[in-house]
C-alpha cells in the first residue's frame, strides 16, 4: 500500500521537524529515516525534500550549517530552532486530534443493516 | 542531469551542490545492492525527480531569483548592444581616419568604412557564436553573479569607448581636418551606419536562434 500524495505532502513538515527534534540531520539521512519509519510505504520524490527544507529555513523553523560527516564529505546539515520546536508541538496536537477522531470512528463497529 | 540543474536560473549553486551530494550518496547506497554504475545512476536520478518539477518547487521557495536573473540578462542585452555599437563605430572611425591619412578619398573611403563594419560584425558574431556554442563553457556561467560582472564590464567598456571615440577622435583629428574633407568623412560614416542597420537584425536573430536551440536540447549528462 502506498500513501496518497496529498497525505505525503501534508505530513512532510511534521515529519521533518520530528526527525530534526531527534538531532541534526541532512537531506539524504532524513529521506532514509522516513523510508525506515514507514517501512518503505511512504516514498518521497527525493529532490522535493530540499525545497521543503529551504522553506522551513526561510520560515525560521530550522537553520542550516555545513559540516563534514564521518565520511569526510561536506554536507548541509539542518538543525531545529526554538520556533521549530513550537511549530512541531502545534503540528503534533493537530495530527493527534485528527488521529483520535479517526480512531474513534474506526473503533466503532460498523452497522451492516 | 546535474548539468541541466546547474544551468537552471531557478537554482542557486548551493541548491545544485546539495542535490549533487544527495545523488552521489544515493548512488553509493545503490551500488551495495549489486547494481551496475549505469543502473545506480538511472535509479538515483529517477528517485531525485524530474528536473522540471524540481525547478518549479525551488522557484516557489525563491520567487525573486527568476525575476532578478531575467532582469540581469535584459541589462546585459542592452549593454551588449551599446558595447557592440561603440566598438564598431570606434573601429570604423579610427580605420577610416587612417585611410584618409594614407590618401584614400570617397568612394574608396566609404568602401573601407563598410568593409570595417562588416569585419567588425563578423568578428563579434563569430566570437559570440564560439562562446555560446563552446562545450567548455559551463552553463553555470549563465548565472546571476557572472551576469552582473559582465554587465559591469560592459558598462565600463562603453564609457571608455565613448570617451575615446568622442574626446580623442573628434577633438584631435577632426579639428585638424579641412571642412571639405570632413564632408567626405561624414559620407563614409553614413555608409557605415547603413551597413550597421542592415546587418544588426540578422546578428541579433542569429544569436537568439542559437540560444533557443541550445536551451531546447539541454545536455543530460553525468
Amino acid at each position: 500500500m502506498s500513501v496518497a500524495k496529498d497525505l505525503v505532502a501534508a505530513s512532510a513538515t511534521p515529519l521533518i521537524l520530528a526527525i530534526l527534534a531527534g538531532g541534526d540531520s541532512y537531506g539524504y539521512a532524513i529521506i532514509k529515516r522516513v523510508r525506515e519509519l514507514s517501512g518503505g510505504q511512504m516514498t518521497w520524490t527525493d529532490g522535493m525534500l530540499y525545497p521543503v527544507l529551504h522553506r522551513l529555513e526561510k520560515q525560521g523553523l530550522v537553520e542550516s550549517y555545513r559540516d563534514a560527516g564521518e565520511t569526510g564529505r561536506e554536507r548541509k546539515y539542518y538543525r531545529l530552532r526554538k520556533e521549530g520546536t513550537r511549530a512541531l508541538a502545534e503540528h503534533r496536537s493537530q495530527w493527534m486530534l485528527v488521529h483520535n477522531a479517526l480512531q474513534q470512528l474506526w473503533e466503532t463497529k460498523p452497522c451492516l443493516t | 542531469m546535474a548539468r541541466r540543474l546547474a544551468g537552471s536560473e531557478l537554482l542557486g549553486d548551493a541548491d545544485v551542490n546539495e542535490l549533487e551530494i544527495h545523488l552521489r550518496e544515493e548512488m553509493e547506497h545503490l551500488k551495495t545492492t549489486g547494481l551496475s554504475d549505469e543502473e545506480t545512476f538511472l535509479v538515483a536520478c529517477h528517485r531525485l525527480g524530474d528536473t522540471a518539477t524540481l525547478e518549479q518547487e525551488f522557484a516557489k521557495v525563491n520567487p525573486r531569483r527568476r525575476f532578478t536573473n531575467r532582469l540581469s540578462w535584459m541589462a546585459i542585452g542592452v549593454l551588449g548592444y551599446f558595447l557592440v555599437l561603440h566598438l564598431s563605430l570606434w573601429a570604423t572611425n579610427t580605420s577610416t581616419m587612417l585611410g584618409y591619412v594614407l590618401g584614400l578619398r570617397t568612394p574608396y573611403l566609404a568602401f573601407l568604412a563598410c568593409a570595417i563594419q562588416v569585419t567588425a560584425f563578423a568578428t563579434i558574431g563569430a566570437l559570440a557564436w564560439w562562446y555560446l556554442g563552446s562545450r567548455s563553457v559551463s552553463r553555470t556561467t549563465r548565472r546571476m553573479p557572472v551576469a552582473l560582472c559582465v554587465s559591469l564590464f560592459a558598462a565600463c567598456a562603453i564609457v571608455a569607448l565613448w570617451l575615446g571615440d568622442n574626446l580623442l577622435f573628434r577633438y584631435l583629428l577632426i579639428e585638424t581636418m579641412p571642412i571639405q574633407d570632413y564632408s567626405q568623412f561624414a559620407m563614409a560614416s553614413g555608409w557605415a551606419s547603413f551597413g550597421w542597420g542592415l546587418l544588426m537584425p540578422f546578428l541579433i536573430a542569429g544569436l537568439i536562434a542559437l540560444i533557443a536551440l541550445r536551451d531546447r536540447h539541454p545536455s543530460e549528462v553525468q
